[in-house]
C-alpha cells in the first residue's frame, strides 16, 4: 500500500513538473520576440552615400535607430519570476518581458552600416542635428556570447574594429527643403583606408 | 603740488590704459580675419569634395538596394531578441 502511495506521489510530482516546465522556444516563439521588439525601434538617422580619394571609391549604407531593451539581469529575472508563478508557455512569457520592458526598459542606440554588400555593426555613436560619429564593427556572434554569458554590450565591444566615420551637416539651413534628405560630409576610415565620405542624410 | 602730480600721474596712466586697450583691440581683430581665412579655406575645401560627388550619384546608391532599411531593423531587432530566451 505505501509503495502504492510513494509511486502514486512521485507519478504526481513528475506530472506537474513536466505540465510547468517551460519548453524549449520553437521557431514561431523566436520570431514572436523579433516582432515585439521591432515595436520598440525609433529611427533616428540613416543615409546612403560613397567614400572616395584618389584610388578608389566605395558605397555605404547606414542606419541608426533608437531601441528599447532589458540588460540581461532583468532579462533573467522575469523569467526566473514567470517560472516560479508556473509560466510555462512562451506566448505568455512574451507579455510577461512587454510589460516589463516598457516599465524598465532603457534606452540603447543602435547602428548597422552595409558596405560592398556586408553588414558590419556601428558602435560609440553620438548623434546631434549636425554631426555624426561611430564606429564600424564586425557583427558579433551573438548566439556565442549569450553561452558565454557575456552581455550584448559587452559583445558588441569586443567584436573586431574594422574602422569609423565622422560626418557633419553640409547643407546650409536657408538650403534646407522639407521632407527632403540633407547632405552631410566628413571622413570614412575602413579597413585602413580613408576616405571623404559624402551621405544623403534622412531625416535631418 | 602733489594733488597736481597726483592728476597728471592718473591721466597718464589712463592714456596707457587705452593705448593699451586700442593696440589688444587691433591683435584681437586681426586674429579673427586670420581665423575666419582659415576657415573659410577649409569649409572650400569640403564643398568641393561634396560637390565632387552628384546627388543623382547619392540617390542611385539608396535605389540599388530598397529593402535595406527593413533588413537593418528586422537585423537589430532579431539580434537584440536572442538574449531573451533562456
Amino acid at each position: 500500500m505505501k509503495k502504492i502511495v510513494v509511486i502514486a506521489l512521485v507519478a504526481m510530482v513528475l506530472t506537474a513538473t513536466i505540465a510547468f516546465a517551460l519548453p524549449k522556444p520553437l521557431q514561431n516563439n523566436k520570431d514572436a520576440f523579433k516582432t515585439m521588439l521591432k515595436d520598440y525601434l525609433s529611427p533616428v538617422l540613416h543615409g546612403y552615400g560613397i567614400g572616395f580619394n584618389q584610388d578608389n571609391y566605395i558605397t555605404a549604407k547606414w542606419y541608426i535607430t533608437n531601441i528599447k531593451i532589458l540588460n540581461r539581469t532583468e532579462i533573467k529575472n522575469v523569467i526566473q519570476k514567470a517560472k516560479s508563478e508556473n509560466v510555462a508557455d512562451w506566448n505568455t512569457m512574451l507579455v510577461r518581458i512587454k510589460s516589463d520592458l516598457d516599465t524598465n526598459g532603457m534606452i540603447a542606440k543602435k547602428g548597422r552600416i552595409r558596405m560592398e554588400g556586408k553588414d558590419y555593426l556601428l558602435t560609440k555613436i553620438q548623434v546631434s542635428d549636425t554631426n555624426a560619429t561611430a564606429e564600424i564593427r564586425e557583427m558579433p556572434d551573438w548566439d556565442a556570447c549569450k553561452q558565454r554569458n557575456v552581455s550584448a554590450e559587452d559583445c558588441e565591444i569586443g567584436s573586431t574594429k574594422a574602422g569609423d566615420f565622422y560626418l557633419t551637416k553640409r547643407t546650409k539651413p536657408n538650403q534646407e527643403i522639407s521632407g527632403e534628405p540633407r547632405v552631410w560630409a566628413g571622413t570614412l576610415n575602413f579597413n585602413n583606408t580613408a576616405y571623404t565620405f559624402v551621405t544623403l542624410v534622412y531625416p535631418r | 603740488m602733489n594733488s597736481k602730480l597726483i592728476i597728471v600721474t592718473v591721466v597718464i596712466a589712463i592714456a596707457v590704459a587705452f593705448m593699451a586697450f586700442i593696440s589688444s583691440q587691433k591683435v584681437s581683430s586681426g586674429t579673427s580675419t586670420s581665423e575666419t581665412a582659415v576657415t573659410s579655406e577649409e569649409s572650400s575645401i569640403v564643398d568641393d569634395q561634396v560637390n565632387s560627388i552628384s546627388e543623382e550619384q547619392l540617390k542611385a546608391v539608396s535605389a540599388e538596394d530598397p529593402t535595406f532599411l527593413s533588413d537593418m531593423q528586422s537585423s537589430i531587432a532579431a539580434d537584440a531578441s536572442i538574449f531573451y530566451y533562456e
